[in-house]
């Protein structure tokens, strides 16, 4: 059995921590939602035309981000909720592959069966952990399902058609990624040093309740951590998007679009600023088709889905952050090779 | 057996899975280092690759159809990166045309002077071409072959069938690069003439009595729909606008017709409105116009009409139907191929309107060599610079008969391009392709009988013959006259 497939069992032997008082987190949402009753009964009728332009395009663009990404980060936790609790203990584990290569390939394609964006994946993902899928292979699952799932091959293939060649690049450059990554880190000594203390102990505490919980307190309790964890991570993540934006002028980014080179980088820079959804990201960046070159469009689909800002803040509810500076620096390379090799080629 | 012991087991085990945990963490530190290194590098490589590489084609763009029928086609090139500004030196074109180019963010546009040859290939080559962020130069390449052209010709048959009854008359479809007379597109009894257009063929058709009526054939199939008339009479002078769909004709009331009596009426017949009614063209004032000769500017919808009085007017059918009049003159000759200038012929001097400006040129053509010695005849433009072809008939030995040819003078140079395969063949007539590359010749044969239709009429085994203008070369020869682009 491969180190990291031991994970679960190691975090496992980890004390046993108390658990919050759940009527706290109950009077806390109250509380929450009547401030926020109160702060749109004493707002002004049209709180816009108080805020500068800049702070407007901030509360805008950050809102954008939260309102895109809330249906599948609950899609996600609602997947998770299934996948580590109602599913029969080993349900997906038992129907991969044996073999390791395999296994990452199927994980891969997973995504064509849970079309959730990259926001809804890392809860998923870190249901599928839970359940005792090595770090590796989760990071696999994670970094291809955002691009190897319907909704994206649709609206990308809407965006660019097949022509283009757009949607080809971009299908085999998040797969080989995905499947690099889950390579190099299904050969890392200590998985469970990948991950963050918090999250090894929620893993320790999953196993726990499986002995003790009913099914419904379990996928509740579980709602409550997951949305705790993620709530908060996509907001922060939303609003330094939001706030990069309007701090960068894109105009510098569409100058440097012409060429070759700085194109690659360019869009490599938009797309982990704007932190947008790989569901619709073919969409917006379509506007810059004319402007920026193949390569770049390309590396833009293929970076932006695995790695942006609010992704990081998401990721970073699970992995350490040397583990995601790691991450980001092979993706980054990797999604900078294919989009300067499809300028030089095509 | 003697069993060498194991020494100190609870010491050695941690130890040996420090180690082994060592050279774990070492192997992953190593594999990550490479596969970063090898990335990096990779990167390096092809930035440097990308660096040192200049513009390059993403597509091509060029209306195939237009470029033989348009004047001054355009190549749009797209490059994959913004280019600098490229000049018509940079740009060869093959066969040896001249264009021009410019530059707009990506798109490099060449402007071709003239119109293409027809199923001709291009190859087009613009040198040194770099971008508005690198240095680093190339050359974009780019090959397209121009259409083929149809051809249409009306072959009248006076002979009669087993059961007595005339052969019908049939219209026939080929290409320049066909074989034969090609297919049938229409037939009827008695076709007195047609005109093709992009999608459909309109041929008036005679009944035994001269009675006139006017049909549309589309090539896509379905019934044939009769155009309606006023009342029995006679149909002439028709003309198309083929890519506009629109048809024009003089209509004049047979003899027996009552109420409003027509004499060459223009009316115009929109295709695409099948259920609606030809529109009468009317002249100043709403008043009824007779006309002695109609047009269509090419590939428009406004329509050259001379009246009785030899007054010209130009009037957009499709917009607010104002008549801008023209002048008066004589005869109106067609418009230059590939332009929308207009040639207009007076008893002292020919000239061109150019519909887009209103500009009037006075024709300068030197006199051919031919002048001296040959009996001038019709004459069609073929350039805006001058160059004309010209019908002349010119003394044999037998002192009956005058042999047809066909000269071109070009910066007043002739040169014989067609001449009939007897002497005692005919010319009847000859046009010029809406590209200007070849002539198209009726010719009569000797023994051609007439077939004494009452409106252009024609004679048995007659031939029409394509003359390249470029080789001044007969290029091939289909049965029948009257070809589409005389019409």
């Amino acid at each position: 059995m491969p180190q990291d497939m031991q994970m679960s069992q190691n975090a496992a032997a980890r004390p046993f921590t108390a658990r919050r008082r759940p009527g706290r987190g109950l009077i806390v949402g109250l509380v929450i939602i009547g401030l926020v009753i109160l702060l749109r009964a004493f707002a002004p009728e049209t709180p816009a035309g108080t805020l500068t332009d800049t702070a407007r395009d901030f509360v805008t663009l950050s809102i954008s981000v939260v309102i895109e990404s809330l249906p599948f980060v609950f899609l996600g936790i609602l997947l998770s909720i299934v996948v580590q609790t109602w599913l029969p203990e080993g349900f997906l584990l038992r129907r991969l592959p044996k073999n390791p290569a395999a296994r990452r390939v199927v994980l891969s394609l997973l995504g064509m069966l849970l079309p959730v964006c990259e926001c809804g994946n890392v809860p998923l993902a870190r249901g599928l952990i839970a359940k005792g899928l090595t770090v590796g292979e989760s990071m696999t699952f994670l970094f291809a399902a955002p691009i190897l799932n319907p909704v994206t091959i649709i609206t990308t293939q809407q965006a660019f058609g097949w022509d283009s060649g757009i949607l080809v690049w971009r299908i085999a450059g998040g797969f080989l990624i995905a499947n690099l990554i889950g390579y190099i880190y299904s050969r890392h000594p200590k998985p469970e040093a990948l991950l963050t203390p918090r999250f090894q102990d929620a893993c320790a505490l999953g196993d726990r309740h499986d002995a003790a919980d009913g099914k419904i307190k379990r996928s509740a309790d579980l709602f409550t951590k997951e949305t705790s964890a993620m709530l908060p991570a996509l907001f922060i993540g939303a609003g330094l998007a939001g706030l990069i934006q309007t701090a960068v002028s894109r105009e510098v980014l569409v100058t440097l679009g012409s060429n070759p080179v700085w194109s690659v980088l360019a869009l490599m820079a938009l797309a982990f600023v704007v932190s947008i959804c790989s569901n619709v990201d073919a969409f917006f960046i379509l506007s810059f088709g004319a402007t920026f070159m193949p390569g770049a469009i390309v590396a833009f689909l293929v970076f932006g889905p695995m790695i942006d800002i609010k992704m990081l803040a998401l990721l970073r509810t699970t992995f350490t952050a040397k583990t995601l500076v790691q991450l980001t620096l092979i993706v980054a390379l990797c999604s900078a090779v294919l989009g300067l090799a499809i300028n030089y080629v095509v | 057996m003697n069993r060498e012991p194991i020494a100190h087991p609870a010491a050695t085990a941690p130890a040996s899975a420090a180690r082994s945990d060592r050279t774990a963490r070492r192997r992953f530190r190593r594999l990550f280092s490479v596969t970063i290194a090898v990335l990096g590098l990779l990167v390096a490589g092809l930035a440097a690759a990308n660096f040192n590489q200049g513009p390059r084609l993403a597509s091509a763009e060029i209306n195939l159809d237009a470029s033989v029928a348009r004047g001054d086609p355009r190549l749009l090139l797209t490059a994959n990166q913004p280019l600098a500004e490229v000049t018509a030196g940079q740009v060869t074109v093959s066969p040896a045309t001249e264009a021009s180019a410019s530059v707009t963010d990506r798109v490099l546009t060449v402007q071709f002077a003239g119109i293409l040859r027809y199923n001709t290939l291009y190859t087009v080559t613009v040198t040194d071409v770099s971008s508005t962020t690198q240095n680093a130069t190339s050359t974009l390449e780019y090959e397209f072959t121009t259409p083929d052209s149809d051809i249409y010709a009306l072959q009248r048959d006076s002979r009669v069938d087993d059961a007595g009854a005339k052969r019908p008359d049939t219209v026939r479809r080929t290409t320049l690069q066909g074989r034969g007379d090609g297919d049938i597109v229409f037939s009827a009894p008695r076709i007195q003439q047609y005109v093709a257009l992009d999608d459909h063929l309109a041929a008036v058709t005679l009944a035994e009595d001269d009675t006139a009526t006017l049909e549309v054939v589309s090539f896509a199939g379905g019934e044939n729909v009769q155009v309606p008339v006023p009342s029995a009479g006679v149909i002439e002078n028709l003309a198309s606008s083929p890519s506009k769909h629109l048809i024009a004709y003089t209509f004049t009331s047979g003899s027996g017709a009552v109420g409003r009596q027509y004499d060459r009426t223009p009316f115009v017949y929109d295709l695409t409105e099948y259920s609606g009614l030809p529109a009468e063209v009317t002249g100043v004032d709403g008043l009824p116009m007779t006309v002695m000769d109609l047009g269509f500017v090419p590939d428009s919808t406004s329509l050259v009409v001379q009246s009785a009085g030899q007054t010209m007017f130009l009037i957009d059918m499709l917009g607010d139907a104002v008549l801008t009049p023209l002048g008066e003159h004589d005869e109106m000759r067609g418009f230059v191929p590939g332009t929308r200038a207009l040639v207009v012929a007076d008893p002292d001097q020919g000239s061109t309107i150019d519909l887009a400006d209103g500009a009037v040129t006075t024709l300068d053509l030197g006199p051919g060599l031919l002048n001296d010695s040959a009996y001038p005849g019709k004459l069609v433009l073929l350039n805006e610079q001058g160059s004309y072809a010209q019908l002349f008939l010119q003394e044999t030995a037998d002192i009956n008969q005058l042999a047809s040819l066909i000269a071109v003078t070009v910066a007043g140079d002739s040169s014989v391009v067609f001449t009939p395969a007897s002497d005692s063949s005919r010319v009847r007539d000859f046009c010029v392709s809406p590209n200007g590359q070849y002539l198209a010749v009726e010719t009569i044969p000797a023994a051609g009988l007439s077939d004494g239709y009452p409106t252009l009429p024609a004679f048995s085994g007659m031939t029409t013959t394509l003359v390249d203008l470029d080789s001044g070369t007969s290029s091939r020869s289909v049965s029948g006259f009257l070809p589409d682009w005389c019409g």
